[in-house]
């Protein structure tokens, strides 16, 4: 059934989403380490967090793949 | 009731309503995972109350991105593009509850506490359903089960801290569950749904959106009168009974 073939997205898509969030998840990680010592200290997480989450957010696929 | 367990190359060769409800519910859940993010990143990150907070917004929606990128796998390798999902405007999201925007803390809490809630009796229906692989995301142990426990908790968590301190504070958490206590109930869908019926049929859902409805009325009722704030009426206001 030819409906049922693979989208042509379905694959880099799936990696490009992949790596954003263990890019992500690393930052948060990273981010919980550092503020529980000194919570402000997680500042440039927090930043680099906003930074990715703001492509997700924009949702421009065509740029990302 | 269909019993089989179909692998995705089985579905060439199964009734094509099977293949559109499954298409379907593919592109709905997706639309639900990346709609959660959309709702609240671009005002909660900024402004959570800690830096710890901001952390669990970002971790939060680096979850549902993932929970997204799950579901939209499923469907692209059964030929549903739901890459558009990603830009779509938050007015045109399957449901509802995710057309609007999350600008207060108050609203992200209880958004984890009683949507996210919702979603898991959503995501408990995949589990053990006749689509082999979307049945084995869901089944135990499951990454996104444990990870949407999680919101779930938070925002549990966080409400009840809420309403403990009382006076504004509590005001202002009521508030924000008089308006997610009804979008929650709305998003079972009918209780007379023939589409659901169909999923049941299909067995691709198990239960009948009202028996999960008042599942989910069990649960959080309870929980509500345990944090001292007011159940709502279930019925007043509600679009979809």
């Amino acid at each position: 059934m030819e409906g049922l073939t693979p989208t042509a997205l379905a694959a880099p898509l799936d990696d490009y989403l992949r790596q954003v969030v263990q890019t992500l998840q690393a930052a948060v990680t990273q981010g919980f380490r550092h503020a529980a010592d000194n919570p402000s200290a997680a500042r440039p997480q927090i930043v680099d967090c906003q930074d990715i989450l703001s492509v997700i957010m924009a949702g421009k696929v065509t740029d990302w793949i | 009731m269909f019993a089989d367990r179909v692998e995705q190359n089985d579905l060439p060769g199964q009734d094509p309503e099977y293949i559109d409800l499954l298409r379907r519910v593919l592109a709905i859940q997706a639309d639900c995972e990346i709609g959660g993010p959309h709702l609240y990143v671009d005002a909660m990150l900024p402004s959570a109350p800690t830096p710890i907070d901001q952390l669990v917004v970002a971790r939060t929606a680096a979850e549902e991105i993932d929970h997204f990128r799950k579901f939209a796998r499923l469907a692209g390798d059964i030929g549903v593009d739901t890459a558009f999902l990603l830009s779509r405007s938050n007015q045109e999201r399957y449901l509802e509850a995710f057309r609007g925007l999350i600008t207060t803390w108050e609203d992200f809490a209880v958004f984890g506490f009683l949507i996210d809630r919702v979603g898991r009796y959503q995501l408990e229906e995949f589990a053990n359903c006749s689509y082999a692989p979307l049945s084995r995301l869901l089944e135990h142990p499951s990454r996104i089960m444990e990870e949407e426990a999680g919101h779930i908790d938070f925002g549990t968590t966080r409400t009840a801290e809420m309403a403990a301190r009382g006076g504004e504070a509590k005001a202002r958490v009521q508030r924000a569950v008089d308006f997610w206590y009804l979008t929650g109930l709305d998003m079972f869908g009918r209780s007379d749904s023939r589409r659901a019926e169909r999923y049941r049929l299909w067995g691709l859902k198990r239960r009948t959106n009202a028996e999960a409805r008042e599942q989910y009325l069990a649960e959080v009722n309870p929980l509500l009168l345990g944090m001292g704030l007011t159940v709502p009426d279930p019925l007043a206001g509600r679009k979809y009974l």
